[in-house]
């Protein structure tokens, strides 16, 4: 019961020390390393022409990248939330011999440059790589095909969706399966109606983050595209283009485009879980 | 529906859960297994639904309503199983819980979508939650969401119900209105029911038969009185609630515990052994002056008089704490004081064999 409505607010005791001291640190550190870059760009998109937007954005060259860049980073997102799944679920619920090489194993693609990625995965889908020579007969282009963008981008997300479902998957009680199977569900419904719902919402976030990942990816992508106009050039290929012909401002409206569909779609998913969430999480 | 088990064992490693046990649990009636942890309750309960399976031995068996379901799978079983922290599923509202188990049969069996709905509205009705069917689980509290999950249990008809320290995870107060619902909903139903706890009060409130457990093995089984009032074991008195203890030696015609002398006839004990005497607090009395009968001195430690009882705390001189329960109108008449001295004396006996196994 301060006398002073003012010092009110630094009245308040904390149990945790340092919480403007935190909380400052956060705000600085965030504005410096997103906020800053974020801003600058969007200052500098603001001085940049519409006529040259249209332009650019109209133009069908870079139409195909975006369909390219997204598709790709969607489909690829999608593969790895089902395989990493499997991945996740063998490495958490049965824990075989040398169960801890393959745990290893699934942050590979994060640790390796990502033009070492590329190059590997070229070697490897090219004609007459181990696997291209056994599926260009079959009519399967990989390498310098927009499948190629796919198999780059689904590399480099699988580490995203399996680290963040392991740790959803091994605090799922037992319990809710076997309350399930007493009530007399089948070990597939047990899957379909229980298991898989109240994991819903660590799929999803690891979904947003291996299509972020692959969004942004460029130097894996790059290598085993071939970087071929209207067939194999994704979007961050185009920004270096243009820059490289010095035309900032197309750069810059290709760039905040990217930004803003990003923005859109992260966002999106971020609504379905605070919906989800607010309807099922204990308040305890 | 009768529930019997015969020839349980089931070991972890080198613990054994469970040494040999046999139980049989009569159509329609409700059983606690009570005991302290580790001491094999929520096994034998698992066993009994098929979620976990009981130490391979030709001999085993596991009997509901005489037919051997030792085989089946807990799926196929018929049980509906009751968790301690409710299990219910978080992504579906209290009414697609309670239909769970009507849903996912195979389509022959499956009821209609109306019949359905109707079932669900009358185990709503049953519990008491009428109008939030439409709620999440997040949006209950505790004692709702155990009658959720009583009544999705219930949904399936199961043939027996069982339920694991259905109260456990309850606050004191709704854990006491829980318990006098389910002793009603049992009356009103019938089901043959077996539930685990560790609180003596609660198996001896809500059962028709305690079953009492200790260390893998079944210490007693009978009506709640019958545990209270004539325990058959040590471990059986102590874990019926707070006792005092002496140490004493059975002679030829009496049996000599301190300062009281009782008849050995009466103590059921061999002479010539050393024996044990159990005095609940509530069977001893405090005097000003002897009754006749045998009594000790004592002097009073402490007075807590909150409560349906007063307790009073002695000092037999040999720094023994004794601890005494006697109504408000007892305490009143003698109102002794903290220091004073005072007589002790012992209105009922149990007597057991000092026990050497360490």
């Amino acid at each position: 019961m301060s006398a002073h409505p003012v010092s009110k607010w630094r009245m308040r005791r904390r149990v945790m020390p340092g919480y403007g001291l935190t909380l400052g640190y956060t705000i600085c550190y965030l504005s410096l390393v997103v906020l800053l870059p974020v801003s600058a760009l969007t200052l500098r998109a603001a001085n940049v022409d519409l006529a040259v937007y249209l332009d650019v954005l109209l133009d069908p060259r870079t139409l195909a990248a975006f369909r390219l860049t997204f598709g790709a980073a969607f489909i690829a997102a999608t593969i790895n939330m089902v395989f990493g799944f499997i991945v996740a679920w063998t490495l958490v619920r049965y824990p075989f011999p040398g169960h801890r090489i393959v745990d290893a194993m699934v942050d590979l693609p994060f640790a390796l440059p990502t033009a070492v990625s590329g190059i590997a995965l070229t070697s490897l889908y090219a004609r007459t790589g181990l696997l291209g020579s056994v599926l260009t007969p079959f009519g399967i282009e990989v390498a310098f095909a927009p499948l190629g963008v796919v198999v780059a981008l689904t590399f480099i997300g699988l580490p995203f969706v399996v680290r963040t479902l392991q740790p959803a998957l091994a605090d799922l009680d037992p319990e809710y399966e076997e309350a399930a199977l007493s009530l007399g569900a089948t070990r597939v419904q047990v899957f379909f109606a229980v298991i898989l719902p109240a994991l819903r919402p660590a799929m999803l976030t690891g979904f947003a983050l291996a299509l972020a990942r692959a969004l942004g990816e460029y130097g894996s992508v790059v290598f085993i595209s071939g970087n071929m106009p209207m067939r194999t050039e994704i979007v961050s290929l185009l920004i270096i283009g243009k820059l490289e012909q010095f035309d900032y401002d197309g750069a810059t409206a290709l760039a905040m485009a990217t930004l803003s569909l990003s923005f859109l779609l992260l966002f999106s998913i971020n609504l379905i879980q605070w919906r989800y969430a607010a309807k099922t999480r204990s308040a305890a | 529906m009768s529930i019997e088990v015969h020839n349980i064992s089931k070991s972890y490693g080198n613990f054994q859960a469970l040494k040999n046990v046999a139980l049989r649990v009569e159509s329609g009636e409700l059983v606690a297994l009570l005991g302290p942890s580790g001491s094999g309750k929520t096994t034998l309960l698992r066993i009994i639904a098929g979620l976990d399976m009981p130490d391979p031995n030709p001999d085993t068996q596991v009997l509901l309503s005489d037919e051997d379901v030792a085989g089946q799978h807990v799926s196929s079983r018929q049980v509906g199983f009751v968790f301690q922290h409710y299990a219910l599923f978080r992504h579906m509202t209290v009414y697609d819980n309670i239909a769970f188990g009507l849903r996912v049969r195979p389509r022959r069996e499956r009821p209609s979508r109306a019949a359905i709905a109707e079932k669900v509205h009358r185990l709503l009705h049953l519990i008491q939650l009428e109008n939030l069917g439409n709620r999440y689980p997040a949006q209950l509290s505790g004692g709702q969401r155990q009658r959720v999950a009583l009544a999705r249990a219930l949904a399936i008809e199961p043939r027996v119900l069982l339920l694991d320290e259905p109260f456990g995870a309850l606050d004191a107060r709704v854990r006491q209105d829980l318990r006098d619902w389910l002793r009603r909903l049992h009356d009103e139903i019938h089901i043959t029911s077996v539930f685990v706890t560790h609180d003596q009060e609660e198996a001896l409130e809500l059962a028709n038969r305690v079953v009492v457990m200790n260390e893998g093995r079944i210490e007693q089984i009978g009506t709640p009185d019958e545990v209270f009032h004539h325990p058959k074991t040590e471990f059986v008195m102590r874990f019926m609630g707070h006792v005092n203890l002496f140490h004493g030696r059975v002679e030829s015609d009496k049996a000599v515990f301190g300062p009281w002398e009782l008849d050995r006839h009466a103590t059921g004990q061999a002479p010539g052994q050393d024996a044990r005497l159990f005095v609940r607090p509530h069977e001893m009395d405090i005097l000003r002056e002897s009754d006749g009968r045998p009594v000790a001195n004592a002097v009073v430690k402490r007075i807590r008089s909150a409560g349906p009882y007063v307790k009073v705390e002695l000092d037999l001189g040999s720094g023994e704490v004794l601890l005494v329960e006697l109504s408000h109108d007892r305490f009143n008449a003698i109102q002794p004081k903290v220091g004073e001295q005072i007589l002790v004396g012992l209105r009922k006996t149990r007597v057991f064999a000092e026990d050497y196994v360490i």
